[in-house]
Parts: C-alpha cells; structure tokens; sequence
C-alpha cells in the first residue's frame, strides 16, 4: 500500500509517518504539509491512497480532495480530520472521498481503516458513519439543489445582481465579513474559484 | 327604522348635493331671554320674576340665579322658502320649541340627550311667526350648543355635511390609524405605541362625538355620550404616557406624577360611568366633581407637557420640535373653535380637526422615526453579535482543530514508542494513550453541543452505548443497556446533551474507580418532556472511605440543579444513580425504544 499524507500539523505528519511506516505493508511514499506542494508533486508518484487533512493553510482538504478525483480517480482518498460535523462530512464525500477517519481514533483503528480501504472497503469512524446513516432516516442528505443553505443562496443571488458585499451586507442585515464568510463557504462547496465560476456553477446545478 | 343602506344612500347624495352647491341659510339674531323656576309653568311668563332681557353675542344667557328653565324668543323672518325649518343644535337637557305661543316641538329623552341631537322644527313659509324655546336642565351649563339657523331642510342637511365631512372623515382616519397601530404593535410590545394608539383612537371619539353629521348614522344616541366620556378619560393619560416613553418623566419624575395622577381621576371617572350604565348613578357633586377635574388636569398637564417638551426642543431635541409644531396648533385652533362657538370671534364652521390632524401627524413622525431608531439599533446589535458569534465560532474550530492534532499526536506517539520498550513497561504509555483518547472524547462532545443542528437523540444514545463500552468492558464488568425515546420527541439542546454526556461519564467513571461491580444497567429513557437516566451497579454500595459520596453526589447533583432537573444517589445494596432532567421544546423527532447487551 503505497500512502502519501497531507497534513498541515508537521509533528503529527512526522508520528503518522513512522506509525504508518512500522507496518509492514505500508509504504509512506510522501508527506506534505500544504495543499500546493501535494498538487504538484503527487502527479510524478505512484500513490494509491491519499490520506488528507481538511484544515490545510492553503487550499482545503476538501477541494484538494475534488481536484484530485477529478484528475486521477483511481487514488482512494480518505479524509483524516478533527471535523465531524454534517456539512463537512458531506462536502468532502461529494468531493470524493471514500474514507472518512475522525482524529483522535487509536493507531489500531486507523491502520485497519486504511486496510480496508485497500481492500475496496469504504470505512469511517462510527460518528461519522452515523452521520450519514442518520441524514438517511432523517431525509436531510444536501442533494445538488440545496447543496447551499438559505443564506448562501441569498447571498449568491444577491451577488447574482452585480452587488457588492457592502451591499449585500446592507440587503440582508449581515456584516460585510459573514458576506465574506459565506462567499468563501461557496466557492468551497461549488468547487469554484470565483465569482463568475461559483454563478455558472450554481446555475448549472439548478441552485438559483 | 330607516334600513342602513337607504341611510348611506341618502348620505351619499346629500353628499353630492352639498357639494355641487350652496344652500341658502340665515342665523336667527334679536334673541331675547328670561329664566324660569323648573316646574314653573310657561303661561305664568307674565307674572315671571324678570322681564325680557335682550340676548348678547353668545346664546349663554346671563343671571340664572338658581333657576333650572331658560327662555329664549325671536321673530322669524319674512321667508322665500319652499321647506323651512328652524334649525337647533345640541340643548342641554330638554326642549319645547312654541310657535306663535303653540308647542310645536318637544324633546325629552334621557338617553338620546347624551348625544346632544340637533332638532329641526317646520315653520311657515311666508315666516314672521314669534318663535319661543324653552330649555330645562340642571346642569351647571345650559343653552344652547351653537347657532339657531332659519333655511329649507334640504339646504341644512346639505350644508351640515359640507361642514361636518371634513371632521366625520378625520374622525374615521384618526380611528383606523389607531386600529391599525394597536394591531401593528402586537410584534412589538412598545408602550409608545400602545399609548399613541389610544391616544388616536380617544382624539377620533372626540372628533366624531362633536360631527352633527353622526346623527345621519345608524348608531344608538347614547352609544356617543360614552364614546365621548371614554375619550374624554383617555386622551390626558396616554398623551401622558406618550410623553414620558418618548421624552423620559422630566426633572422630579412630574410627567410620571402627572401620569399617575391623571390615572387616577379617570379611573374614578370610570367607575361612575360604568355604574351609571348599570343604574347606580353616582352623587351629582361627585359626577360634577371629577369632571371638574379631569378637566383641571388637562389643562395643568398640558402646561407640564409644554413645558417638558418645549425645554428639550430648545435643547435641539428633533423630535420634541415635532411636537413642539403639533401641540401648539391643535391648542390654538380648538380656542379658536372655543372663542368662535362663544360668538367672540367671526367664521364659518370649526377648525379644531384640522388641529388635531397636525397634532396627530407630529405624533405619527414621532413615532415612525422611533420605530426607524430602535430598527436601526436592533440592526447594529444583531450584526455584532453575528459579527461575535462567527468570531467564537472560528475561535473554537481552531481550538478544536489544534488540541484534536494535539491529542492525536499524543496517542500516535504512545503507541509508538510502545512499540520500543519491553511489555512489561508499557504501563505508563498506555495511561498516556489512555487519558489523550478522554481528551478527544471531551473535545469531541464539547463540539457536538455546539452544533445543535445535527444534534439528537439517537446519536447520545449511541455516543452513550459505545462510551460504555469502552469504559467498563475492558474491567470486565458485564453493561445491560436500555434505551426507549417516545414519539414526537424534541431533539436535546447542546447544552443537555453535554450534561448528560458528563453526569453520565462521571458516573461510569466512578463505578470503575471506585466499586468493584460485575454488572452494571444503564437505563436512559426520553419522554416529551423528560430525560431520565438510572445507572445501577452490583457493588459493595456507598461508603465514607470509597470517594463516592463526595466527589460523585457533588458534582453530577450540581449538573443536574443546574439544569432544572433532579439527581439521587443511593448506595444500600450497589450504586444506584437516577437522575431526571427536563427538555426544552423545540423540533419533534420520532424514534422506538430498544433494549440490548452490549457484548464483551
């Protein structure tokens, strides 16, 4: 199994590699603690599995997670990551991850994890599992039309208008920085890396 | 009885009459005047204690002298009318009109007086006939309530709505702007707009009590005198109140004084209304004397008010100069009406509406800049708290983030370095994995509360189900866990779910440090409106010397005080913890009970 890690916290990077590496079948091809350096280094290595954190400096671990399965979809991602809460759970296996691991798991689990993946299994931590699960019983799976909430939709539709965030501030009673706030939350979940993009993507989706 | 749509259609076109043109009418002068005894008949005139005496300006005549009946004659003109009739407005209290020494026309109904009705009596055509009214009353004030007119009957209906719609359309406006305020202000409970709303709705009672035109609709005639008392009692204490909402109570508290004060009076004032409308009529000293002073008052409160408001419009206050426009005017037009209904001053018709518009619209502008403040303010305030709770919220990711890589780090490099020493060392390493994977646990049900969003029952449970088997399977202790959750269940709040998550924890925790059980029962049940958690061991039970009593009781009985809710600990025979909290409703769920073990 041949792993590369991204993860921002450079001492947890160092335990996870020699923890990873004292396992027979596990091969720690590299480790990186931004987003950038991953995107252009892993191309040129043979990487099965990408084991990625969510909160990285540069780029999030969920758009990383996008660009990579858009380019290279044979490479089993799965995302290591503190968070656990629904929205995030679901950007990230919209994005494309097959395994979602909580921190914070013993270096039993997580190596069983990844061996499952191996496998072809899809493993998750148990809150994370139930994340999921329960959004089924409860009907609350974020299908592409309201992958956004109300607010961002608003906002979009008011940035639609050609208003500023100053505007849209005034229009819907927020403060300029949770526009800025919420423009970041929407280009994350559409993928996009501007406001043209995050517009042709909304209506592309069907959101506004 | 005339229906109510034949009466809006003879409105309506006398309307419509009244305003394409202008009927003729004349004000009968050379009015002559002597008083009578109440019961003192009409013919004994000639033997009466005063001549006729020549009636000046007003048609208040002079020297009543105790007497209760006021006699007033002239000679009508030589007429070219096709219909004439003498026009009288309001008497107080009752009336016989004589025409050339025959009564023609007399009123004398109790009920329909408290609505001052004008009368209209025929007379001759070709005119000249000797016109004598006799008017009784025992009020204080009697005669008439305005100017005797001569004209064709038509001509006084039209002329009377030319007058009087202006003031019945005011009136309606007035009362509907109030209406709609008391409805408008059920969102937002602010006492200014409470009081402007009577207020309006007082100064509307007024403006149409004092129409002759309301005569013309189809309500009962005493229903105006209590309209009239109603407003008469209202209008001081609410622009009061208005006052010192908007304004603050002024130096010494006075406009709260002079609130209170005036409360007072027009509760009394209340009360013998309502007892006179239920036939306990109050003392007439008494009637005579809390008129006089609701009366008095008006007039101190004004002054208070002028003073108050005019003060801190000088001071540069903008909506005090409203009010400072407003007041002033409807105060000079309604003297207006006052000296011209005294015959002091000439004109055609009463202005004070148009007085109380302008009144009425400073308030109004009062209040809508008020309303625009006090949006204005809630806007800045629920920005920063916004502002605030998105800067807690990142705060606590990276607390999150960082402690959760911290604790991961830990229990990777335990395990590590594990890995290198000899199995019999690994003691203290395995403590340090240990007390890092608590760490995350806590961090982990920390965060869960904040995000109430994905909060609920099923997933404490489950948090619950596997805590405890982490915690007591490992010291062989065999777990019985029961759940059930009733239908239509609020989801917890945070902060619930984290207090039972703690008192839950601590008690496990306890059971494992201090008993030396083998079986432990877990019971959590959800009712709408309860939680009830009951934890029982097979341990030797509560004692001084094994640190139950002190730390467990203590801290889980504090978790649950604190919540509302109630925690017992008893310890004859094992440990046995129940403990019940309440829930706060919000959004239902719907979940079943279900009982297992939890294998080792």
């Amino acid at each position: 199994m041949r792993i590369a890690i991204v993860e921002d916290d450079d001492q947890l990077l160092a335990s996870l590699k020699v923890l990873l590496e004292g396992e027979p079948d596990i091969q720690v091809i590299a480790t990186f603690n931004n987003g950038g350096d991953a995107i252009a280094s892993i191309p040129t290595m043979d990487v099965n599995i990408l084991l990625i954190d969510i909160g990285l400096p540069d780029i999030s671990g969920i758009e990383l997670t996008h660009q990579f399965k858009q380019k290279y979809p044979s490479i089993d991602i799965m995302i290591f990551s503190v968070y656990f809460d629904q929205e995030t759970v679901f950007a990230a296996l919209r994005a494309g991850a097959t395994a979602y691991i909580t921190k914070g798991c013993t270096p039993r689990e997580l190596i069983e994890a990844l061996h499952d993946l191996q496998r072809g299994g899809s493993p998750m931590s148990p809150k994370i599992a139930r994340q999921v699960i329960s959004a089924f019983h409860n009907e609350k799976i974020p299908s592409e039309q309201n992958l956004l909430t109300q607010r961002e939709k608003n906002v979009l539709i008011e940035i639609e208008k050609g208003k500023s965030y100053k505007e849209v501030a005034s229009k819907l009673s927020i403060s300029p920085h949770t526009v800025n706030s919420h423009i970041k939350k929407i280009y994350e979940k559409l993928h996009s890396h501007n406001r043209q993009e995050a517009l042709q993507k909304a209506q592309q989706k069907g959101i506004i | 009885m005339i229906c109510k749509g034949k009466l809006a259609g003879i409105v309506i076109l006398l309307l419509l009459h009244s305003i394409s043109g202008r009927a003729e009418e004349l004000t009968l002068t050379d009015w002559q005047y002597r008083w009578l005894a109440q019961n003192e008949s009409l013919e004994s005139k000639d033997s009466g204690r005063s001549d006729w005496q020549p009636l000046p300006g007003s048609q208040m005549a002079p020297g009543r002298k105790g007497d209760d009946a006021l006699l007033l004659r002239t000679r009508l003109p030589p007429g070219h009318w096709r219909d004439p009739v003498v026009f009288i407005p309001g008497v107080l209290l009752s009336l016989e009109v004589y025409l050339d020494g025959v009564l023609t026309y007399s009123f004398n109904d109790p009920i329909a007086v408290r609505a001052t009705p004008w009368h209209m009596i025929p007379v001759l055509p070709s005119g000249g006939q000797l016109l004598l009214v006799r008017i009784d009353s025992n009020y204080s004030k009697i005669g008439l309530m305005g100017k005797i007119l001569i004209g064709d009957r038509a001509g006084h209906l039209q002329s009377m709505i030319r007058r009087d719609f202006t003031r019945l359309g005011f009136g309606f406006f007035f009362l509907m702007l109030g209406g709609f305020t008391l409805l408008i202000n059920t969102q937002n409970r602010d006492i200014a707009y409470y009081a402007f709303a009577v207020h309006v709705i007082a100064i509307a009672g007024y403006t149409l009590r004092y129409t002759h035109i309301k005569q013309l609709l189809p309500i009962e005639p005493g229903t105006w005198f209590y309209i009239w008392s109603m407003s008469l009692l209202l209008v001081m204490v609410t622009l009061l109140l208005f006052v010192r909402e908007v304004f603050g109570s002024g130096r010494w508290q006075f406009i709260n004084k002079l609130f209170y004060t005036n409360a007072v009076i027009s509760l009394t004032g209340f009360i013998i209304l309502v007892a006179g409308a239920i036939g306990l009529a109050a003392p007439q000293w008494l009637t005579n004397a809390t008129l006089s002073l609701i009366r008095g008052m008006f007039v101190i409160s004004l002054l208070f008010i002028l003073v108050h408001v005019g003060f801190l419009a000088f001071r540069g206050n903008t909506n005090a100069r409203l009010l400072m426009l407003g007041l002033p005017l409807a105060i000079i037009f309604a003297t207006r009406d006052a000296l011209w209904a005294l015959d002091l001053i000439p004109g055609e018709n009463t202005i004070g509406h148009w007085g109380a518009l302008f009144f009425v619209v400073s308030l109004a502008t009062i209040l809508a800049r008020r309303y625009a403040a006090i949006n204005q303010q809630l806007r800045h305030y629920s920005i920063r708290m916004e502002e605030n709770a998105r800067e807690k919220a990142l705060l606590l990711m990276d607390l999150h983030d960082g402690i959760g890589s911290i604790m991961t780090n830990i229990l990777y490099l335990a395990e590590i370095a594990a890995r290198k020493v000899a199995p019999g060392s690994r003691q203290p390493l395995e403590t340090i994995s240990g007390l890092a994977e608590e760490g995350m646990v806590e961090i982990r049900s920390f965060m869960t509360s904040l995000d109430e969003e994905t909060e609920d029952w099923t997933t404490l449970i489950a948090n619950m189900r596997r805590y405890a088997s982490h915690t007591l399977l490992p010291h062989g202790m065999k777990v019985a866990f029961h759940s059930s959750t009733r239908t239509a269940t609020h989801p917890p709040s945070g902060l619930l779910s984290l207090n039972i998550f703690r008192i839950y924890k601590e008690a496990l925790n306890n059971i494992v440090k201090h008993t030396q059980a083998t079986r432990v029962s877990i019971k959590i049940t959800i009712s709408p409106s309860h939680v009830y958690l009951k934890i029982e061991d097979d341990g030797p039970g509560l004692s001084d010397t094994n640190g139950w009593k002190h730390r467990g009781l203590t801290n889980m009985a504090a978790r649950a005080d604190r919540l509302g809710g109630h925690l017992e600990i008893r310890g004859e025979k094992g440990v046995t913890i129940e403990c019940t909290l309440p829930i706060a409703r919000e959004k239902p769920i719907l979940q079943q009970g279900k009982q297992e073990d939890i294998p080792e």
